[in-house]
């Protein structure tokens, strides 16, 4: 071990050189596959960053709330797996108190709202309902509830945890595709909470009173009305698997919006925007392929300057092994002095670079790494060390013609 | 007493083009405590013939005995490491060590004790001339006359009784080839070695106790005083 110390300390300009060489290497290579790693994590993480939005719409597009949607279609919706956080609702009329039909121009004054969870409806936040409880154990369950708007609260001078007698209008659509109001079932509800969504967004109409979406189920269920909900919305399982979601949308009998359609109620269609997302996606995925793509040049050309260098720097120590060859040294002890020597200067510049590339890459890819550029590197400097003991040091050292 | 003998020995250099005869059924021994010359035109074959007697390769044809050991059936190195030094035209010193670590080097190679061989080390730098002052300098500060001697001090390391000699005063002035002509004849006469000299010079020749004259591969005169 003394003497290769000695042979590194001496050796100034070829041991730097090695070890500026391996350094050189293991940045390289650790840069270029941070690079690629962190293209492949943001395409990863890029469904968390940018879900993918979609909602039910008619055919030709124009509407997203008050149409109608397929209970079938609904229902097998709602358990795929492809989709996740839906947002539903089914929109009616209400009036307060028990009265007969032909009292619905005067009674019917109230817009009525069952949903799933607040995300349903436009503008509502957890900043502008006050509820005694949960909201997402309020919207999921069947607990005879609701809340009413601020608004109403005030004109009908209702306080929290009274009673009111809500007598609901379902919407239904004839053959001809004509909605129409139908009477459903007076419930009895508790005003458990205010809300006050303001002014803000005009374009959809705010309910006045908000109820829980078991609450309505059950009493379709019961008037053995079909559940047809007003809107659906939702975000993308798994975007990065768009191709399939679109399959089994397909396949659920959604179809692609058609702006040349005629107008109608029915939710048929989907809108699912990914325009965002598969440009963003698109362009993540070329430079993956890219960076893949001139993965192994970078490697080979790493590789193929280590053999070399190897070599060189081995090709320079001929005279030097022939002499200890000349002084009795075998070979397997004469290239064990010189690979360890080798080996010893490749180390401390693995390390060195190491040191810097833990600051952007993982411990396991470095030493994985490491262990590459050391096996090319000791393999050439291997192969020129038994070249070289092959090498005839009668005319190495003699002065043989 | 006879140390190493060569018997019948031929050998040729062979390339992808051509094969060379360079020696041609050489036959000779060689005694401790004589010192032989081999002189011959530049081809005759001489340090070929030297560098077998190294232990470097083996005849093509023929036997080389050490000690009446076919060398075929040696260990070489060990041979190389205990029975013979050797000493070159060139010097071949280590240039990244000083004088005194070049002398220590073949000690290292055997696992002795630094402290013991850097004193054995100076001390045969001084019997062969060379003054402290010289000890920690490297071969690039030397002159050719001081780096020979550096050179034959490495040698004298090997309590081998064979030292063997190729050109060692051909870099040198007339003044340093008397110093190191002197210095290889106390090595055959004081330490019974055996020293074999592959030289042009006559000099050198006039100097030692046996002349042996080589030419196209064969010895056709050995002349002894």
């Amino acid at each position: 071990m003394y003497i290769i110390a000695r042979n590194i300390a001496r050796n100034k300009k070829k041991s730097l050189i090695t070890i500026l060489i391996c350094i050189f290497m293991v940045i390289v290579v650790n840069t270029y596959l941070g690079n690629m790693q962190s293209n492949r994590n943001q395409l990863m993480r890029l469904p968390e960053v940018m879900p993918v939005y979609c909602q039910i719409t008619n055919l030709n597009g124009s509407k997203s709330t008050g149409i109608w949607v397929d209970e079938v279609l609904f229902e097998s919706l709602i358990t795929s797996s492809q989709i996740k956080d839906a947002a539903y609702g089914i929109r009616m009329m209400g009036g307060i108190g028990d009265f007969s039909v032909e009292e619905w121009k005067e009674k019917l004054t109230l817009s009525v709202e069952g949903i799933n969870c607040m995300e349903a409806v436009p503008g509502l936040t957890l900043e502008n309902i006050k509820l005694s409880q949960e909201l997402d154990s309020f919207f999921q369950s069947s607990d005879a509830k609701c809340i009413v708007s601020s608004t109403l609260l005030k004109e009908r001078q209702w306080k929290q945890g009274q009673k009111i007698q809500l007598n609901l209008y379902y919407y239904d659509y004839d053959d001809e595709k004509e909605i129409h109001c139908y009477p459903m079932e007076v419930l009895n509800v508790t005003v458990v909470g205010e809300m006050d969504i303001g002014a803000g967004d005009t374009s959809t109409m705010t309910p006045d009173i908000l109820i829980p979406i078991g609450l309505l189920k059950e009493s379709y269920a019961r008037k053995h009305i079909p559940f047809r909900p007003s809107h659906v919305s939702f975000y993308v399982g798994d975007p990065l698997a768009l191709n399939d979601f679109k399959a089994e949308m397909k396949s659920l009998g959604l179809m692609e919006k058609n702006v040349m359609a005629e107008d109608s109620y029915e939710g048929c269609a989907l809108n699912v925007r990914d325009t965002v997302f598969v440009s963003m996606a698109d362009k993540l995925q070329k430079t993956i392929q890219i960076f893949e793509y001139f993965l192994g040049i970078i490697c080979l050309t790493i590789l193929g300057v280590a053999y070399i260098a190897s070599i060189l720097l081995m090709d320079s120590r001929v005279r030097e092994f022939a002499l200890m060859r000349s002084m009795g040294g075998s070979v397997p002890r004469c290239v064990a002095i010189l690979w360890t020597e080798q080996f010893c200067l490749i180390l401390t510049g693995l390390l060195i670079g190491d040191t810097v590339c833990l600051l952007f890459q993982s411990l396991s890819t470095v030493l994985l790494l490491d262990g590459i550029i050391a096996v090319s590197y000791m393999a050439g400097c291997t192969v020129a060390l038994l070249y070289t003991g092959k090498r005839s040091t009668m005319q190495l050292l003699f002065a043989v013609q | 007493m006879e140390i190493i003998r060569a018997w019948h020995v031929s050998y040729e250099y062979r390339s992808k083009y051509q094969t060379t005869q360079a020696l041609s059924d050489v036959s000779c021994s060689f005694e401790t405590g004589l010192m032989y010359s081999i002189i011959g035109k530049s081809g005759s074959g001489k340090s070929t013939f030297l560098s077998l007697l190294a232990g470097m390769e083996l005849p093509a044809s023929g036997r080389i005995l050490v000690e009446g050991k076919d060398m075929s059936l040696i260990n070489r190195d060990e041979y190389r490491m205990k029975k013979v030094s050797i000493v070159y035209q060139e010097f071949h010193l280590f240039p990244l060590l000083t004088a005194v670590e070049n002398v220590m080097f073949p000690m290292e190679l055997q696992g002795k004790n630094r402290r013991k061989a850097k004193k054995e080390a100076e001390e045969l730098l001084l019997s062969v001339g060379l003054t402290e002052e010289t000890f920690q300098k490297y071969p690039a500060m030397l002159s050719g006359g001081q780096q020979q001697r550096c050179a034959i001090a490495r040698a004298m390391f090997s309590e081998g009784q064979i030292l063997l000699a190729d050109e060692p005063t051909g870099n040198l002035d007339s003044e340093n080839e008397k110093m190191i002509i002197d210095l290889m004849k106390k090595m055959a006469q004081e330490k019974k070695k055996a020293v074999i000299i592959v030289t042009h010079n006559e000099t050198v020749a006039d100097a030692s106790d046996v002349v042996l004259k080589m030419q196209d591969g064969r010895i056709f005169e050995v002349r002894a005083k």
